[in-house]
């Protein structure tokens, strides 16, 4: 990993957010997103009254995004490592998770030193296409958009990692296997720096195991040698099911890709970083003690 | 040695157990053990420094055992749990790391409130019989002595556990999938109850998986609805292939097992409990909070 020349020289993004700040949202793509047809109602939070409480509180629940954003969460300078990390919420590609699997995750790199790019992709899943499919066009132009800005931003260019959950995670490992060309017609200079991750981490991760016999990958999940380093956490009694992380790790294993994978027996599913009574959720204590060996968590 | 004999024995040691940090070791078995020919001239036992360090501290190798024992370590009275494990040193079915992989991790467990059982297990390899067999019997006689005693040394005979390293690993995985009946004629009323461990730790465990088919389990270590609750910890880098837990936690899962895997990308093998600063060797923790989370160190 290289030092970041100007790590100081411009504590600006988009001329807008400084240190220990977050940015407003930065629209992924200057006119209609690829592929819509502009038939997504408007985005609304879709929680109500109903819906279950995670660790005793509320979740905000996105639905109808036709307007993919990043916003960027950057830490205190003196914290500052040059580490930055793409947040793709979870929702089963119907919505986002914004505060449980967004917001408080980038509250929380923060206090690493690391910022934390928020992004809100398309959700519901858009008709007759695979539903990763616009989200995996959104997450190639975020990490794209990032890299392209990491000098004005001062992010390190070769620390720029991707956390996922549920479906976010889904999205992450998509991208991982399909980031050597993008999925859309170029729109600018951000489309030509490289949109593959530095490392990835994948919580709960939802949707990469194939159906069927045995603990195989779906083929747009697909692993190579060329995925980067992965950290994983899932609980055995997760209703979406364990397979789909021992089914990537096997798959990391034979591709020779490093990485670190954390099963618990219970704890179920959705609970972010949000600390209830089953130890899967020290969760953010390992990928910490991860990032460190890695040497992520560095300043350079 | 009649059955009376051997229960006043055994008496006899736990009192000189309970006056001495080092306990005397009972033999298991009150003639020669099975398969051994009678009467013939046996290797003596010998114990030497390895030509290595672990962690820049030396370590010791136990050779040539002929004649099994087990040593009961208690924890100190305010802090008995009333748990038991039972600890199996790996050493590739060659010979044991007696102290690495067996008296360190019994100070481990006095630590945390249980009592811990070193079995020193036969090596090497008897000839013309599986690597495991003879450490097999020696392990279901182990572990049916420690529960038809349970009363007499103060332990709660359903929260028997075993713990192995490497080769010992593999001997609690065969222990726990073969025993449903003893592998050698009765000797006394031990036998009759169940071997069984209660739940098990597997810490870099050795030939779960042949060679040559990393994704199959091997048919004496085979996974059912009554496998105990199983921990494991392994190291990605670790030469005899992390697919040993991978291949094992996915049967886990197939029969319902609960069980709770911690995979970090580097620590090799055979590292024990001696922390080195690679995060795998933080597992002694984990370990902790799985016992915790089970009850198993919640009080009598």
């Amino acid at each position: 990993m290289t030092p970041t020349p100007v790590r100081y020289a411009c504590a600006l993004v988009l001329g807008a957010v400084s240190l220990g700040a977050q940015s407003p949202a930065i629209n992924l793509w200057p006119g209609v997103s690829p592929g819509d047809a502009g038939s997504i109602g408007e985005e609304h939070d879709t929680t109500t009254s109903k819906d279950n409480l995670i660790a005793g509180r509320p979740v905000i629940r996105t639905g109808d995004v036709s307007v993919p954003t990043i916003t960027v969460y950057r830490p205190s300078a003196d914290k500052d490592t040059g580490a930055a990390v793409v947040v793709c919420p979870g929702g089963g590609f119907h919505i986002l998770a914004m505060d449980l699997e967004g917001t408080e995750v980038c509250q929380w790199l923060n206090s690493l030193g690391v910022t934390g790019v928020l992004l809100k992709y398309r959700v519901p899943a858009r008709q007759g296409r695979p539903d990763y499919e616009a989200p995996l066009q959104d997450a190639q132009r975020a990490v794209g958009i990032v890299r392209s800005h990491a000098k004005e931003w001062s992010i390190d260019p070769n620390r720029i990692g991707v956390l996922g959950f549920s479906a976010g995670g889904n999205l992450c490992a998509t991208l991982v296997a399909n980031s050597a060309a993008r999925a859309y017609p170029r729109v600018d200079g951000a489309d030509d720096s490289s949109c593959s991750p530095d490392f990835q981490i994948l919580i709960y991760p939802g949707g990469i195991l194939a159906k069927g016999e045995g603990l195989k990958l779906v083929a747009h999940a697909a692993v190579t040698a060329a995925a980067p380093p992965t950290f994983l956490v899932m609980a055995e009694d997760d209703p979406v099911g364990p397979g789909n992380v021992l089914a990537y790790a096997i798959a990391l294993k034979e591709a020779k890709v490093p990485f670190e994978l954390h099963l618990y027996p219970t704890g179920g599913h959705g609970y972010g970083l949000r600390r209830t009574k089953d130890f899967v959720t020290t969760w953010p204590e390992r990928a910490v003690d991860w990032m460190k060996s890695l040497g992520l968590l560095e300043r350079k | 040695m009649s059955s009376t004999h051997f229960v006043l024995t055994c008496a006899m040691v736990l009192t000189a157990v309970c006056a001495s940090a080092q306990p005397v070791p009972t033999r298991l078995w009150p003639g020669d053990a099975p398969g051994e020919k009678a009467g013939a001239p046996k290797k003596p036992e010998t114990i030497a420094p390895a030509d290595y360090l672990k962690a820049g501290r030396p370590l010791s190798i136990l050779s040539n055992v002929s004649d099994p024992t087990l040593a009961v370590y208690k924890p100190a009275p305010e802090k008995d749990t009333g748990t038991t494990v039972v600890v199996f040193p790996g050493g590739g079915y060659y010979i044991l790391a007696i102290d690495l992989e067996g008296t360190e991790a019994c100070a481990w467990l006095n630590s945390i409130g249980a009592t811990a059982v070193l079995v020193k297990y036969r090596v090497p390899r008897r000839e013309g019989l599986a690597p495991y067999a003879a450490p097999l019997q020696d392990a279901q006689r182990a572990v049916g002595i420690v529960r038809s005693h349970a009363a007499e040394w103060g332990l709660d005979p359903k929260r028997i556990g075993v713990m192995g390293f490497s080769a010992g690993g593999n001997l609690c995985a065969v222990l726990s999938s073969k025993a449903a009946g003893r592998t050698y004629p009765k000797v006394d009323g031990s036998d009759d109850v169940s071997c069984r461990p209660d739940f098990q730790l597997l810490i870099y465990p050795a030939y779960l998986v042949p060679d040559n088919d990393l994704h199959t389990l091997a048919p004496e270590v085979a996974v059912n609805a009554a496998t105990p609750p199983s921990f494991m910890v392994m190291a990605v880098d670790d030469p005899i292939h992390v697919e040993n837990v991978l291949t094992y936690a996915g049967a886990l899962k197939e029969a319902k097992v609960p069980f709770e895997l911690h995979v970090y990308p580097k620590g090799g093998h055979g590292y024990g409990l001696r922390p080195d600063g690679t995060p795998v060797t933080s597992w002694p923790a984990r370990a902790e909070d799985w016992l915790r989370s089970r009850g198993l160190l919640g009080g009598k």
